[in-house]
């Protein structure tokens, strides 16, 4: 059950750093920044769970990581979506569209007629 | 959450150390590349802390609460890219190996003749090694097959003799050592003889009681001998089939058990059938069936004591004992044993060995022969890789240019190294696998070459896990062997300027292509020589000097215990057929014999003899005999050394003589007085005998043993039933046996039809071995043969079309077809005559070495004069090819 949880969570992250990413290559910490200011802290991310996503993704080819100078000057890693993630956002933002729509359509269904 | 694991390191505060900088400059550094980039995560989240106002201790602490466990996330990461990272090197690693497979499955479709030419020399390699390793393996390796018990060990007399029935009797009955120790001797019978069924010659096993059960051999039907059936002397016959003999004579039967088979004139009833793996106690003995050692002197005539001193022993020891205590225990029994019977057993000892291969007694012969027959396809082997490696270094030139830009275009040397490396490895899996098939039907070739008489079977060399353990280490070698030298020479690195010379050829090359024929020319030479040495060796030791001649001597037991009447009709009738057989054209000589030297069947007797004889300790006064008639030693060719033979004046009434050999006569009577001497037989109160001859030695149980005491008895004195008609005559078996058959038949019309058979194939079982060598031997010459000659036509063929440029220049220049071939002549026979010479010098010196153990002076026959001419008849249609040419084509 923990199992399913943590996968659920982890899809939705890996949705939000995708959504995220359409916007320009970012590193880990503009993403985190991006992600809690859109969401107003309503999503409380712990930042370090980030950078697992981050990593797994670019092994499933998803995202291309390469190193740049951040605003200091410090070496810091850029995420950037590849076509491949283009396409796994766009099927995972249908069907969360169809999950949200569909949960919406129950919760605001009339009483149910009993026989 | 911001607690330190002790274990983990800190990204953050601590400054890089200047090396891993530097490091980075090398190669990526992974762990470096995650610190940096968390480093950057905390210190940006610091830095925004800081900027909206918080103290730079406060904004430190809170950026990493809000990260979270860092050195969680750090490792979790760092294991994931570990992980990755494997995946994508193994992903690499296998697709350009398949890609180097690829690439080499293409080009050799391309070449298909090289690749055959390639793939046969290794198949040829492999399988003469693969022929001669499970060899090795059957004769020196392989526990006794179908012999499921676990601490079996062999227990030997003295060194490796066999025992007497009384003595491993008592050890048996004493030793604590063994749960059980069982006995079994091989000799060789005529089965069947009624009711007009032909006879024929079997092999059988006599074994003590318990033999089964000891050896753990799975019955495939009936029961192993129990009570009754066995132990004491005289005990009632019964039979165990052995597998092979079932399927044959009663077509796998299954209510075989119970019925009867004739032996000796008996009806002997079958109790069981053994499993089909199993075939003796002893490797190299197949026998036909088993029997109680107690039904033996029914069914041989002879003692037990007569028979005894071939038994040999297996012991299986009680679980916990191991064979150093057990050895110990028997060292303690021994000396008992002999206080027993002092003159019997003094200075006898007993040893414990292990039952793989062959017994011990053969095993120093058998493991040298194997290592010489080892040696010499190790050097088939090698003539078949430096054929490989020829054709490879032909094909790399002819690739240089091709090689030549994908170095320039940046190609890994190792990388082009493991290519062309996949090049010989493909070929050495491919003849590997060929080989070891061809290899499987090796040993029922082999089993067709010799007698059946020698009761061989193809099971006997059955490839187990050591086999293909050894093809695939062979593979190995192989690959490396043939490949890496012409891979290597391949890809390095002075090969740009072939870039512009489109292959011209360099001399450089031609001259190690010619070193490389010149060295297989002298292996190959030398190959033959020693296989030529020691196969004359082996068929001078095939028809060594035993004693006797065997050649044109016809054999023909007979049994009268098969008819009626008493011992003087008997008598009468063995008169007659000697007469009536010498009478036959072409007869030379006749005689009577108990026994066939060599046959496998031999007898043994203690003796008395008198005062003056020296007896020596350990075997007691034990010698081989033999009961024959008086023309036994002229029938055999058998010398006498001094006194006389058996005449017809020895009769039953007339005083007991004997003629004893010359290893007999030196043994007890070293005086050299050993004519006129005395000795009793058949115990101390038994008939004393007189000496009156000295024969020459003789092989009795293999060929080229150090000389055995033996004595022989005249029949007259000492009559028995069961003999074998021996006569010398023209023609052999062909020309005898009907005869034979007809005075048989009207002297004794209710014997039934005795086999007929050259003496050479009663002695098959003890020259096998022999026989077998020549055949490997031969069979391996040739190969070798073969293989040279394939692999120097293969590289002056790929000379000559190396200078098919320089060639046509020639001809242009006024050069005649004679020219040409005067001068790609000249230059392959000097190539080769060099590599010949060298060859001949290497096999004088190894003709040297095996002079000190092989037979004879043979030095001389190491022919290699008409094998360089065979290798120069190779020649003729490569130097024509391109002497035929038109000069303007290139």
């Amino acid at each position: 059950m923990a199992d399913r949880e943590l996968d659920l969570i982890q899809g939705t992250l890996n949705v939000l750093v995708l959504q995220t990413l359409r916007w320009g290559p970012m590193n880990g910490y503009a993403i985190a920044q991006h992600v809690a200011r859109t969401t107003d802290g309503d999503i409380a991310l712990e930042e370090g769970a980030l950078y697992p996503a981050l990593h797994r993704m670019e092994h499933r080819g998803w995202l291309a990581a390469e190193w740049g100078l951040s605003a200091n000057n410090r070496r810091a890693r850029f995420y950037r979506l590849t076509p491949l993630g283009q396409r796994v956002l766009r099927e995972r933002v249908a069907s969360w569209e169809r999950l949200v729509a569909a949960v919406g359509r129950v919760l605001a269904a009339p009483r149910p007629v009993t026989a | 959450m911001t607690s330190r694991h002790p274990g983990d390191r800190e990204p953050m505060c601590d400054r890089e150390p200047m090396w891993r900088r530097y490091r980075r400059l090398l190669r990526p550094d992974a762990v470096a590349d995650l610190d940096d980039e968390l480093r950057d995560h905390l210190d940006s989240a610091t830095e925004a802390l800081v900027a909206g106002g918080m103290a730079p201790a406060a904004a430190q602490a809170e950026a990493r609460r809000r990260f979270g466990d860092v050195g969680r996330v750090r490792s979790e990461v760092q294991r994931l890219d570990a992980r990755h990272g494997r995946s994508l090197w193994r992903g690499a690693l296998l697709e350009s190996i398949a890609q180097d497979l690829r690439y080499t499955l293409r080009t050799l479709r391309r070449s298909p003749g090289f690749a055959v030419v390639a793939i046969l020399s290794i198949a040829l390699g492999v399988a003469a090694n693969g022929t001669v390793f499970s060899l090795a393996n059957a004769l020196l390796l392989r526990p006794i097959p179908g012999a499921g018990a676990p601490r079996l060990v062999r227990v030997y007399r003295n060194n490796h003799s066999p025992w007497d029935w009384r003595t491993i009797a008592w050890l048996r009955d004493h030793a604590r050592s063994f749960d059980a120790i069982v006995v079994e001797r091989t000799m060789s019978m005529v089965l069947g003889g009624t009711s007009g069924v032909a006879p024929e010659r079997v092999r059988v096993g006599f074994v003590s009681d318990g033999y089964f059960q000891a050896l753990a051999v799975q019955l495939a039907l009936g029961h192993p001998f129990q009570g009754a059936e066995h132990s004491a002397e005289g005990s009632a016959p019964a039979v165990i089939l052995a597998h092979r003999f079932w399927t044959n004579r009663f077509g796998a039967d299954s209510s075989v058990v119970g019925r009867t088979i004739v032996l000796g004139g008996r009806a002997v009833p079958v109790a069981g059938v053994a499993a089909s793996e199993f075939r003796s106690s002893v490797l190299g003995w197949t026998h036909d069936f088993w029997l109680p050692l107690g039904s033996a002197p029914v069914l041989t005539g002879s003692s037990l004591d007569e028979l005894g001193g071939s038994l040999y022993a297996t012991g299986r020891l009680r679980p916990g004992v191991t064979r150093q205590a057990a050895q110990a225990e028997l060292a303690v029994l021994m000396p008992q044993l002999a206080a027993t019977d002092t003159a019997r057993y003094a200075g006898m000892t007993a040893r414990l060995d292990h039952v793989r291969g062959i017994n011990a007694e053969m095993r120093t012969p058998v493991a040298a022969a194997l290592a010489f027959l080892m040696a010499l396809v190790a050097l088939v082997l090698i003539i078949a890789c430096a054929n490989v490696a020829n054709l490879l270094l032909g094909r790399a030139a002819a690739r240089r240019t091709e090689i030549g830009v994908r170095l320039a275009i940046g190609a890994g040397r190792a990388r082009l190294v493991r290519q062309l490396l996949t090049e010989s490895m493909v070929l050495a899996t491919v003849g590997g696998a060929l080989g070891y098939l061809a290899s499987l039907t090796v040993p029922g070739l082999l089993v067709r070459m010799v007698p059946a008489e020698a009761g061989l079977d193809a099971a006997f060399f059955a490839p187990d896990h050591r086999v293909v353990l050894f093809t695939v280490v062979l593979v190995m070698l192989t690959t490396v062997a043939a490949g890496l030298v012409p891979a290597l020479r391949a890809s390095s690195p002075g090969l740009a300027p072939l870039l512009r010379g489109g292959g011209s050829g360099n001399a450089g090359q031609g001259r190690r292509g010619s070193r490389l024929v010149a060295g297989q020319a002298a292996l190959c030479v030398l190959l033959l020589a020693v296989a030529s040495i020691f196969g004359r060796s082996l068929t001078s030791m095939h028809t060594v000097d035993p004693g006797f001649r065997a050649d044109g001597v016809v054999d023909v037991a007979l049994d009268l215990s098969l008819m009626d009447g008493d011992e003087e009709a008997q008598r009468l009738l063995f008169d007659q057929v000697v007469t009536r057989t010498a009478a036959v054209p072409g007869v030379q000589a006749v005689t009577l014999a108990a026994v066939v030297p060599l046959s496998g069947n031999n007898m043994q007797t203690e003796f008395t003899p008198d005062d003056n004889a020296v007896t020596s300790t350990g075997d007691g006064p034990r010698a081989h005999f033999n009961i024959v008639s008086p023309e036994y030693f002229e029938t055999l060719k058998l010398p006498l050394r001094s006194g006389r033979g058996f005449n017809a004046d020895d009769r039953d009434e007339s005083p007991r003589v004997a003629v004893v050999n010359e290893a007999a006569a030196r043994r007890w009577w070293p005086a050299g007085d050993a004519i006129g001497r005395r000795f009793r037989w058949k115990g101390a109160d038994g008939p004393e005998v007189e000496i009156v001859g000295v024969a020459a030695n003789a092989d009795y149980e293999m060929p080229g043993e150090s000389p055995l005491p033996n004595i022989y008895f005249p029949l007259a004195q000492n009559f028995r039933g069961q003999m074998v008609l021996q006569l010398r005559a023209d023609g052999g078996v062909a020309a005898m046996r009907e005869p034979i058959r007809a005075i048989l038949n009207e002297l004794a019309p209710t014997l039934p039809p005795p086999p007929v058979v050259a003496m050479r194939d009663d002695m098959a079982i003890t020259l096998l071995p022999v026989r077998i060598g020549a055949i490997l031997i031969g069979a391996f010459g040739l190969m070798a043969l073969l293989l040279a000659s394939a692999g120097i036509y293969g590289v002056t063929s790929y000379d000559v079309a190396r200078r098919t440029r320089e060639i046509g220049i020639r001809s242009a220049l006024g050069a005649t077809r004679g020219g040409v071939l005067r001068l790609v002549v000249g230059e392959s026979l000097r190539t080769v005559a060099g590599g010949v010479a060298v060859g001949v010098g290497l096999a004088l010196l190894v003709g040297l070495a095996l002079s000190r153990v092989l037979y004879g002076g043979w030095i001389r026959r190491c022919s290699s004069g008409y094998r360089y001419c065979s290798a120069r008849c190779r020649w003729w249609p490569p130097w024509r090819r391109p002497a035929a040419r038109p000069p303007y084509r290139r």
